[in-house]
């Protein structure tokens, strides 16, 4: 047989075969995850043994439910993606309508290159405020703001990038109409392009909101601990569903708290894939 | 007065995001005064014992383990989502392909977190107790999990690279009789040489780049592995591991030179491939 279609033949099998594996990989996760998991998988997932709703709103302490953890990572993505996501839309849209020449070409530059930065760089930023910080206040230390400040510049180019790349990808005509009916550049920013760009920067926030919920290489440095509870306010401590997942990774208390972390790990991954499921089919429709 | 308001307000935003990396680097660069000054301290980074009571942080081992564990996680990711992307892009019957694609959406969406999660869990004690090999945590370990998590964003990098080429030359490639797999391979992937090379760097940085994997399935000995089955720790690692214990200065001074090699090595990744894409342009 000519060696051409040996070749041919055999990339053809393999993939078929690799395919076939990756298929089976993701039902393992799942079926693996399902298992370690179902003790926990009951009413006393969230709450554990503590009354649900004083618990919801931190009154009692849980000490063998999720909640603690859910609730600050909820916290803290809500904090991260209000802070990045207006300055990144301002910034994309300053890349995309108003800097041009050299200097629009170094804009870009710069956050690509933050977009490919280790995030534990990120932590360490949060980690170097706080230890100048220190100098002016010496009770300075980390916290849900800075984490949520920190996480909000790990997802700000993604977003930025998203907004840019909207609003480039605008019809010529669209441009047109708005110039032809009088509108000046602010007004048709506002009122005609962000509007129509605003499928693909919802899809860009909502894989940012993915991306901020399963980090922990940036919490890790920047105020995440095991058992804090609901912080109380934006200087505290907090806790995080993935930060649990890792932590019980090395060390548990009992079998109860492990079957946890498999709910944890299950949860999280559902969270997940709901998020890039929301953003592709926006993708799709700003797309037709 | 509204042109103007939207127009300072956007530029302030995007001066901010391009300043980030700068004030990143001034931060490191400025904590890290006391090491540049100390000359001995500066020698011993490129050693590789790491001991910063005694004024040795050597940072050799963990820059080779970084290395080591992204080179290997690479050769099993690489080969396996270029497959999977051929496959995506036209091997596969299209129904297949389609569900395919969404396979590889769904698996480069689980958080890096639950691989290691389930790594530790199922891999760890499997390479342990079935095959024998030390205490699990591993360069093995590591480098099969970070492979595998690497493998479909390989794929759906690289089936998003070579579409644009394999829908253009379908119809010519019909034309003369080649079958699909024949044009993927003796046509489109010759001619898209250089994505293929820059999605090797883009997949690279983030191989450097990972920190939860070999935080948690590489057993972070600070030696270097004579072979696969032992432990080794990478510069990512090695940070978040000092910081959590040390408090003392000069390892804290280390972590900087840490830091600053993760950012020259993704900046000369985003340079090398960004002219890539400068002479393809040139040749189009």
């Amino acid at each position: 047989m000519n060696p051409r279609t040996v070749i041919e033949r055999t990339v053809v099998a393999l993939s078929t075969l690799l395919a076939a594996a990756f298929a089976g990989l993701l039902l393992l996760i799942l079926g693996f995850l399902l298992m370690g998991a179902w003790p926990a998988l009951n009413g006393r997932l969230l709450f554990g043994d503590a009354p649900a709703w004083p618990a919801l709103s931190g009154q009692v302490p849980v000490w063998d439910g999720l909640w603690p953890a859910l609730a600050g990572s909820l916290m803290l993505v809500t904090l991260a993606i209000g802070i990045a996501l207006p300055l990144s839309i301002a910034a994309g849209i300053h890349q995309a309508e108003y800097a041009r020449g050299r200097r629009g070409r170094l804009a870009y530059t710069l956050v690509d290159l933050l977009a490919g930065m280790p995030s534990i760089v990120m932590g360490l930023t949060g980690f170097m405020l706080i230890l100048l910080l220190r100098n002016i206040l010496p009770e300075a230390n980390t916290s849900l703001l800075l984490a949520a400040c920190c996480v909000a510049l790990l997802v700000l180019p993604y977003l930025v990038q998203a907004t840019r790349v909207s609003l480039h990808q605008l019809p010529a005509e669209l441009r047109l109409s708005a110039q032809a009916l009088g509108l000046s550049q602010s007004q048709a920013i506002l009122h005609v392009y962000l509007p129509a760009a605003s499928p693909g920067i919802l899809s860009g926030c909502i894989l940012a909101i993915g991306r901020a919920l399963e980090d922990v290489a940036v919490i890790l440095l920047t105020g995440v601990v095991a058992e804090t509870g609901l912080p109380g306010s934006l200087f505290d401590k907090f806790e995080a569903l993935p930060f649990f997942i890792m932590v019980t990774a090395a060390e548990y208390r009992d079998e109860a708290q492990l079957a946890r972390a498999f709910a944890a790990a299950l949860l999280l991954m559902s969270l997940s894939a709901l998020l890039f499921a929301t953003a592709r089919q926006l993708q799709k429709r700003s797309l037709s | 007065m509204s042109e103007r308001l939207l127009a300072t307000a956007a530029a302030f935003a995007g001066g901010i995001a391009a300043c980030a990396v700068f004030a990143i680097l001034a931060l490191l660069l400025w904590l890290g005064l006391p090491l540049w000054r100390d000359p001995a301290l500066l020698i011993s980074l490129a050693g590789s014992s790491w001991n910063p009571a005694a004024g040795e942080i050597g940072l050799a081992s963990m820059a080779a383990g970084t290395l080591l564990l992204a080179a290997s996680a690479l050769l099993l990711a690489y080969p396996c989502g270029l497959l999977l992307a051929l496959s995506t892009l036209g091997l596969a019957p299209r129904p297949l392909a389609a569900a395919m694609r969404t396979l590889l959406a769904l698996l480069s969406g689980i958080p890096t977190v639950v691989y290691a999660f389930v790594s530790v869990w199922l891999l760890v004690p499997w390479l342990r107790d079935s095959l024998g090999l030390g205490m699990g945590y591993s360069w093995l370990a590591a480098a099969l999990t970070l492979g595998v998590m690497l493998t479909p964003t390989v794929a759906l990098l690289l089936s998003g690279a070579l579409s644009p080429t394999f829908t253009r030359l379908q119809a010519a490639g019909d034309a003369l009789g080649l079958s699909r797999v024949q044009l993927l391979l003796w046509v489109v992937l010759p001619a898209e040489r250089r994505a293929l090379l820059s999605a090797l760097l883009l997949s690279s940085g983030r191989a450097v780049g990972d920190t939860l994997i070999a935080l948690m399935v590489s057993g972070n000995a600070i030696w270097l592995p004579a072979n696969p089955t032992e432990p080794l720790r990478t510069l990512t690692a090695h940070i978040a591991i000092t910081l959590a214990a040390d408090t003392q200065s000069q390892a804290y001074a280390a972590i900087y030179a840490a830091s600053l090699l993760l950012l020259a090595y993704v900046a000369l990744v985003h340079f090398l491939t960004a002219s890539l894409s400068d002479e393809s342009a040139h040749r189009h």
